[in-house]
Formats: C-alpha cells, sequence, structure tokens
C-alpha cells in the first residue's frame, strides 16, 4: 500500500483533491487506523494553530507588518529636503541651505542624504557639499537598465571600486571609507533615487508611481558600511545590477553619501521596480544575492535572516505604470 | 484582498502553511515569521489564490520560502532528514543562475518548478516521481532527469569541500 503523503493528506482534509484520490483516501480510512489517525491528528492540529493564533489576530499582526515594512522602508529611503544628489533641479532650492551649512557650519553632520528622524546625529563628521558643486546627471545618455554605464574594476581585482569620482560629484566631496568598518553610530544606511524631469530632478518615495522611458539616477549613504552593493529586480523578476557593474564581489562604498556614477532608463517591465542595497562591515559574494533575485524577486526580510551577520538590507520599491 | 478575505484564506490555508514552515524549519517562532512571509506574497498576488488546488500552491510557496531561509542557516543538522534538506536548501537550482523566470509563475504551473523544492517532495516528502511530477505539471522522466543533475551538483560540492 503506498505511504499517502502529507501534502495529499492535507489536500484531501480541505476537500481538493481530485474525486478518483479522493475516493482511494475514503476507501483507506475506513481500513487503515494510522491514516485515520494522521488525519484526526492533522484535524486537531489545524484546530489547536486557529486557537493559538486565531484569523483576526494573523490579520492584525499581518497588517502590523506590512506598515511597519513599509514606514521602515521609507525612513531608510526617504531623502529630506536636503537631498540634492545630483540633479540640477534641487540646485536653487539648496543653494541657500548649503550656503548657510557652509558658513555658519563649516563641517555638517548630516550630510547630503541627511540625518534619519530619531536615529540621532553621527560621531563621525560629514562634510557638507555646497550646492554648486552636486553633479549633473548624464541624462542626455542614461544607460538602459540592466546595464548601466557604470565603471567596473580592473581585472583581478579584489573587489570593485567606489564609484568614480565624478568632476564635480558627490564622490570627491564624501570622506574616505572607514577603514575599520567602524559603523557611523545612529546613521542607518540608505538609498536615494531620482527622476530627471524637464526641470530637472526630484527624489522618489518608496511606493511612488514610475513609467516606463523615465530617467533615474541613484544614490547611497553607506553609513560607514565599507563594502556593498544595489541590485534591483523588475515586475518581469529581471535582476540589474546597479552597483559594482561588475565582478563576483560586492563593491568598497565611499564612506558616507555617493552618487553612482549614471543615469538609467526604466523599461516597460510591469508592476514594480524593487531596489536592494545590501552592505556589510566585510567583503562579501554576490552570487547568493543575486540567486535569490532570480529565484524569490527578492531578499530576505531587512535585518532578520542575516542579522548577527552585520549585513544591512535597504529596500526601496518603486511601482511602475506600464498602461496595460 | 480586504482583511475579511485574509482572515478567510488564513483559516482555511494558515494551519497547513504554519505546519509545512514548523515541519522543515523546526523552530515555531521562525515558522509564524515563516508563515507570515508566505502570505505577504500572496498578498502581492491574491490572483493566485484562485488557483483549482491552492493547497498545493502554497504548500511550493512555503517550501521555497523556508529552504531560502534554511540557505543562510549556519547550523549543524540533527537528524538525517535535516541534513538532506539543508544540503537541498544550499544547492543552486540546475535550471542555472541566470533563470529570471517569476517564482510564483514557475509555481502557477507556467514554467519549470524549483528543482530544490522537486527535491523536498522526493527527498524529504517521501513523494513518489509520479506525484512530483503530477504537482509540478512535469514529465516524470523531467523530473527524474531535473533531481539526477541536482544530486550531482550536490555530489560534486561535497566532493569540493571534502
Amino acid at each position: 500500500m503506498p505511504e499517502i503523503s502529507d501534502l495529499k493528506l492535507e489536500r484531501y482534509a480541505l476537500g481538493e483533491l481530485p474525486a478518483a484520490e479522493r475516493h482511494a483516501i475514503e476507501a483507506l480510512l475506513k481500513t487503515d487506523p494510522a491514516l485515520r489517525e494522521r488525519l484526526n491528528a492533522l484535524e486537531a492540529s489545524n484546530a489547536a494553530i486557529l486557537r493559538k493564533t486565531p484569523p483576526e489576530i494573523f490579520a492584525a499582526r499581518l497588517a502590523s507588518r506590512q506598515r511597519r515594512e513599509a514606514a521602515e522602508s521609507a525612513m531608510r529611503a526617504r531623502p529630506d529636503s536636503s537631498s540634492a544628489l545630483g540633479f540640477a533641479a534641487w540646485k536653487p532650492l539648496l543653494g541657500g541651505l548649503a550656503l548657510l551649512a557652509v558658513l555658519a557650519v563649516p563641517v555638517s553632520r548630516t550630510g547630503l542624504l541627511g540625518p534619519r528622524p530619531g536615529l540621532g546625529v553621527s560621531e563621525t563628521e560629514i562634510r557638507g557639499v555646497p550646492a554648486s558643486s552636486l553633479p549633473e546627471p548624464p541624462a542626455s545618455t542614461p544607460a538602459t537598465r540592466g546595464s548601466p554605464a557604470a565603471p567596473s574594476a580592473p581585472p583581478g581585482s579584489p573587489e570593485p571600486a567606489p564609484p568614480a569620482a565624478d568632476p564635480s560629484g558627490v564622490a570627491a566631496t564624501t570622506p574616505a571609507p572607514d577603514e575599520g568598518g567602524v559603523r557611523l553610530k545612529g546613521l542607518e544606511p540608505h538609498l536615494a533615487i531620482f527622476r530627471k524631469t524637464p526641470a530637472g530632478s526630484e527624489p522618489l518615495h518608496p511606493g511612488q508611481k514610475t513609467r516606463p522611458g523615465e530617467v533615474l539616477r541613484i544614490g547611497y549613504q553607506s553609513a560607514g558600511f565599507p563594502y556593498g552593493a544595489i541590485l534591483s529586480v523588475d515586475g518581469n523578476g529581471n535582476v540589474t545590477r546597479h552597483w559594482p557593474a561588475s565582478g563576483e564581489r560586492a563593491a568598497r562604498l565611499e564612506g558616507g553619501e555617493a552618487l553612482l556614477p549614471s543615469s538609467f532608463e526604466l523599461d516597460a517591465a510591469p508592476d514594480y521596480e524593487r531596489f536592494y542595497f545590501v552592505v556589510s562591515k566585510k567583503p562579501f559574494a554576490l552570487d547568493p544575492l543575486l540567486r535569490s533575485l532570480h529565484e524569490h524577486e527578492s531578499l530576505p526580510e531587512p535585518g532578520k535572516a542575516l542579522a548577527g551577520k552585520e549585513i544591512r538590507i535597504v529596500r526601496f520599491e518603486l511601482l511602475k505604470e506600464t498602461g496595460i | 484582498m480586504d482583511t475579511r478575505n485574509l482572515e478567510e484564506w488564513y483559516r482555511r490555508y494558515g494551519p497547513l502553511v504554519q505546519r509545512r514552515c514548523f515541519q522543515l524549519l523546526r523552530d515555531d517562532e521562525e515558522a509564524q515569521d515563516a508563515l507570515q512571509e508566505v502570505f505577504m506574497q500572496i498578498l502581492r498576488r491574491p490572483e493566485l489564490l484562485e488557483a483549482e488546488f491552492a493547497s498545493s500552491l502554497l504548500y511550493k510557496i512555503a517550501t521555497n520560502t523556508c529552504l531560502n531561509r534554511l540557505r543562510g542557516r549556519n547550523r549543524r543538522a540533527e537528524t538525517r532528514d535535516e541534513a538532506l534538506l539543508l544540503n537541498i536548501a544550499s544547492e543552486e537550482d540546475v535550471e542555472g543562475r541566470s533563470a529570471s523566470a517569476r517564482l510564483l509563475d514557475r509555481i502557477f504551473g507556467r514554467h519549470p518548478e524549483s528543482t530544490r523544492v522537486m527535491a523536498v517532495l522526493h527527498f524529504v516528502d517521501g513523494l513518489t516521481l509520479e506525484e512530483v511530477a503530477r504537482e509540478t505539471s512535469l514529465s516524470v522522466s523531467g523530473v527524474r532527469k531535473r533531481l539526477r543533475a541536482l544530486k550531482q551538483t550536490a555530489e560534486a560540492g561535497e566532493a569540493a569541500h571534502a
């Protein structure tokens, strides 16, 4: 007599077996006390699980988890009003602020992407950047999404270098990587994503709607984590490496804020574009991350599965309007 | 999916998913978390539960979710089954690293099922090749071929680490 698998028994209990298989199990149940016992145990387990976590409690927990994840994502990723990485439209707005910062507080403690609300002040100073030094995105020649035109590590390099210093760029104004891998207390790594507009650019927030053809540029705050990677997966399951563009290991990050050296154009993939910024104190291989994205279109929950390994995962999801 | 629907789906399928997650993870708290993760995936694609046999779909989503978690675990297996499970979890699917097919579409039957899930169904859960083939919309020979390839990569990996 063939062993009835747990899956088959589960499906029988739920009434989801095809008629022939259902009848076969019903016949077996009359003659096989062990199978009857398994079914009874399954039904008792159902009741115990629902008693322990009733549906309304589960639904509330799930709603809470959704809110928490959305809030965490927004906290990590939302650029504040001084988040002017890269695009010209923010120069007029920031000019005054930056000038004030330069004149009144020669060394800003917040940096371009700003402090995260409620997270305190960094112990390590990060220089503010005058608005006039903000780089222009190469919007006239954006890379196709999936192959951002970023510099790659030289052959044989153990890990990719930080984003190349843009002649007018942020990279040149940010501090050197924290060689000891000492994190900046109170500062969290996060992403900032900007969209090109006719007038210049605008920062995007998690959950914001975007369209195919729009040109985006990514910036990050490493918060002192020396190694990292920026990847994304779209609604078709296609995975894109934004940084580093090549190599098998995570890139060496700028010690504070940096703007990736190229912009890219969104393609027509539907539903969403989900970005991940993974940082670590130690070098790490990209392959497991890429595999996870290929297989699951996601990475482990931020701060959960990789806890204790000094790895942080930041997620930033944009929605896509494809007109379908 | 509104709250009432969610509660109904959980009432119907939550225990199945919870049991499956606990069976693979052997940790009640982590199983609870994995259960939520599975339903979060469903919230993003509620139409998946319109499938004729949603239990089968959820079972496989739960399996995949747990394998993903097991892959990140750094501990020694206590039983032979657990060792087998951890081995499967640590393997990459033999369909290749560059595969970009969507997981849920694969599970939904439009694309080949994850070989790792097939391996768990066969080697750990004891489903016959015919049953695995039915669950994954593949031919028996297709399942056999994929499992053989996974076994070979696993053995090659073990030899490399020996």
